[in-house]
């Protein structure tokens, strides 16, 4: 496993779509910061010019590190399906699930690489251009980062499973999305009926972290209470031993089409690319007019050197 | 007992209803270069996938070096070469750079090897450009330095002149043999270019709509594939009839093109060339020929039966 997670650092690394997807997300935050100090910088008392406004936009969205995990793993491996390179990586004799185990390190390698250079970004840039004031702190954003960890590895997981296992991208981006949007809001909405399914919705991400407490004159992020904190934990690790073992299951048998670099195109490739004798055996004659060189079987069997095997 | 470094033992692929294999028993010794023999749709490339571990039988079972299960086919498989249809690899990445990759994931020690071997395979002056921009033969020669890389005891080649210039074929079929020869590296070729194999391959597995029909050695083929005259005169009824009458029983056959082939001729050309001019016929062609693989093969499928 540890060569394929190797050769995977390296492609990762010698490729521009790391680069690319990372400048993307830092890019975003400093966009956003560039924006605040060009719009208000003549209006230093006002709240939308502080820091905390421009870090409450990430606190409030804490779903959007399993978004942000979920596409990392697309541009790291969606592409495989298409180049054909799975079928090297089996029959250099690495079984499928360490494959799928590979794919889950090198895309915590890569996301929390992006996501560190993100957060420097965004809190140098914020602190740069904003007035460092407000209820959200850069402190904040950082434990964000911490305690929504569990979620989004356990969604980098889900998002590692459904590439591996569904050919079509589209597929994959909706049975992700199905898990961790469409079946929270329908618990939630079954549960307003039903206690029991209560119960459970309040345990998903999704709904539970809807109730995040971030404006310009308050910021009580719901980790911040012990109840809070506890439900991101045990979600989150729950979502991890599921999604895992799902993964386990799923990909063990997994077969792998053959297919080239020949029939690859799709809008995620197209991103990613920017780093980017007929010899007719029988005759000394050809009495049918064939064409192409016409070689004599008596002369090739006696001529050619072949090492003789017995048989 | 021989012991075989590739073998499948009843081996059985079905893709839903359809039947990709049924049966198949390969043996492939140490040293062999062995051609898998097929029309297309055959099974050769789902033989060759079964063994790669792209796909898993549905009945039998493949053993790599004697080892079977799959823990240790996955422990067998690094020292393979495979290239299985068209070779897979990152189009943004430049040719050195996805040679580097697949030695880091076959763990072969120092990265000289890739130039070594990309000498080897005709590419070295390509190695910095992305794979995306190589062409057809050129993909297929960077799928071989795949194979190649980690110095394996057997090399599995699926059509693996497919895009190649004429020079190319050439080159490709001298280092086949030059490794065979000196390094003693077992090979298995599917191809249904029968005149490419025929000038390769020491033993040959034929495939027929999923079915081994025979597993041949070179001698065994030299000897089975029958001699036989071929001679064009100007009325073949008439002179058919003069032949059983004159020689006796004879195993002859009647092509297109007033063409006469007498397998396993009694006699010698001047007497058969004779026995026209007696009766007035005129030859326009006389040859003596030995049966081809392509021959032999259409035989089997029962295509040119005599």
């Amino acid at each position: 496993m540890m060569n394929y997670i190797k050769s995977e650092l390296y492609r990762m690394f010698h490729s521009r779509m790391i680069y690319v997807t990372a400048l993307g997300f830092a890019g975003a935050p400093l966009l956003l910061n560039g924006l605040l100090y060009a719009t208000f910088r003549t209006m230093p008392d006002n709240a939308y010019s502080y820091t905390s406004f421009s870090y409450s936009f990430l606190i409030s969205l804490p779903m959007f590190f399993c978004v942000a995990a979920f596409i990392v793993v697309l541009s790291l491996y969606e592409g495989d399906k298409k180049t054909g390179n799975m079928k090297n990586v089996v029959a250099s004799g690495i079984s499928r699930v360490k494959i799928f185990a590979g794919q889950i390190v090198v895309s915590l390698v890569a996301c929390y690489s992006i996501l560190i250079a993100t957060l420097a970004v965004y809190i140098l840039s914020a602190r740069l251009l904003l007035v460092d004031a407000g209820p959200a702190t850069w402190m904040d954003l950082v434990k964000e980062a911490l305690v929504m960890s569990p979620i989004a590895i356990s969604a980098l997981i889900l998002a590692v499973v459904v590439t591996m296992v569904f050919e079509k991208t589209f597929v994959a981006v909706m049975v992700w999305s199905g898990i961790l949007y469409f079946i929270p809001t329908v618990f939630f909405y079954v549960g307003i009926r039903y206690p029991v399914i209560w119960k459970i919705s309040e345990w998903m991400p999704d709904n539970f972290l809807s109730y995040i407490e971030v404006n310009t004159s308050v910021c009580n992020p719901m980790w911040d209470t012990p109840e809070g904190l506890t439900k991101c934990m045990v979600a989150g690790a729950v979502g991890i031993v599921v999604f895992g073992l799902a993964g386990l299951c799923l990909v063990r048998k997994r077969k792998y089409k053959n297919k080239g670099l020949y029939e690859n195109i799709d809008l995620l490739s197209v991103w990613r690319d920017w780093d980017g004798i007929s010899a007719v055996a029988g005759g000394s004659t050809c009495a049918g007019g064939c064409g192409g060189a016409v070689l004599d079987a008596e002369t090739l069997f006696a001529t050619h050197s072949r090492p003789t095997v017995g048989n | 007992m021989t012991e075989y470094i590739v073998e499948t033992r009843g081996v059985g692929k079905n893709y839903g209803s359809t039947v990709a294999l049924k049966d198949v028993s390969i043996h492939i010794k140490r040293g062999e270069i062995y051609g898998l023999v097929g029309d297309n749709g055959a099974g050769k490339s789902t033989m060759l996938k079964l063994l790669a571990g792209h796909i898993y039988p549905t009945e039998g079972e493949v053993a790599l070096f004697g080892k079977t299960g799959e823990k240790e086919l996955e422990r067998c498989r690094p020292q393979i070469g495979f290239m299985i249809e068209h070779p897979g690899f990152f189009p943004y990445l430049s040719v050195e750079k996805n040679l580097e990759y697949c030695r880091l994931l076959k763990g072969v020690p120092g990265s000289e090897k890739n130039e070594e071997i990309l000498k080897l395979v005709g590419l070295w002056e390509r190695r910095k450009t992305k794979c995306r921009e190589l062409s057809m033969g050129n993909k297929q020669r960077l799928g071989l330095a795949v194979a190649l890389i980690g110095e394996p005891e057997v090399l599995v080649l699926d059509e693996p002149i497919n895009g190649l210039d004429p020079s190319g074929i050439i080159d490709l079929r001298k280092m086949l043999l030059k490794l065979n020869r000196d390094k003693n590296i077992t090979i298995l070729l599917s191809s249904h270019i029968l005149s490419e194999l025929e000038q390769t391959a020491t033993t040959f597995g034929f495939l027929q709509k999923g079915k081994l029909i025979e597993e041949i050695g070179i001698q065994k083929l030299r000897e089975k594939c029958q001699d036989y005259l071929e001679i064009t005169v100007s009325d073949p009824q008439t002179y058919l009839a003069m032949l059983s009458e004159v020689f006796g029983k004879e195993n002859y056959r009647v092509y297109p093109g007033e063409v006469i082939r007498i397998f396993n001729p009694q006699k010698s050309a001047e007497e058969y060339s004779k026995l026209a001019l007696q009766y007035g016929l005129v030859v326009t062609g006389l040859r003596r020929q030995q049966t081809s693989l392509e021959d032999y093969y259409m035989d089997l499928k029962g295509g040119n039966q005599r």
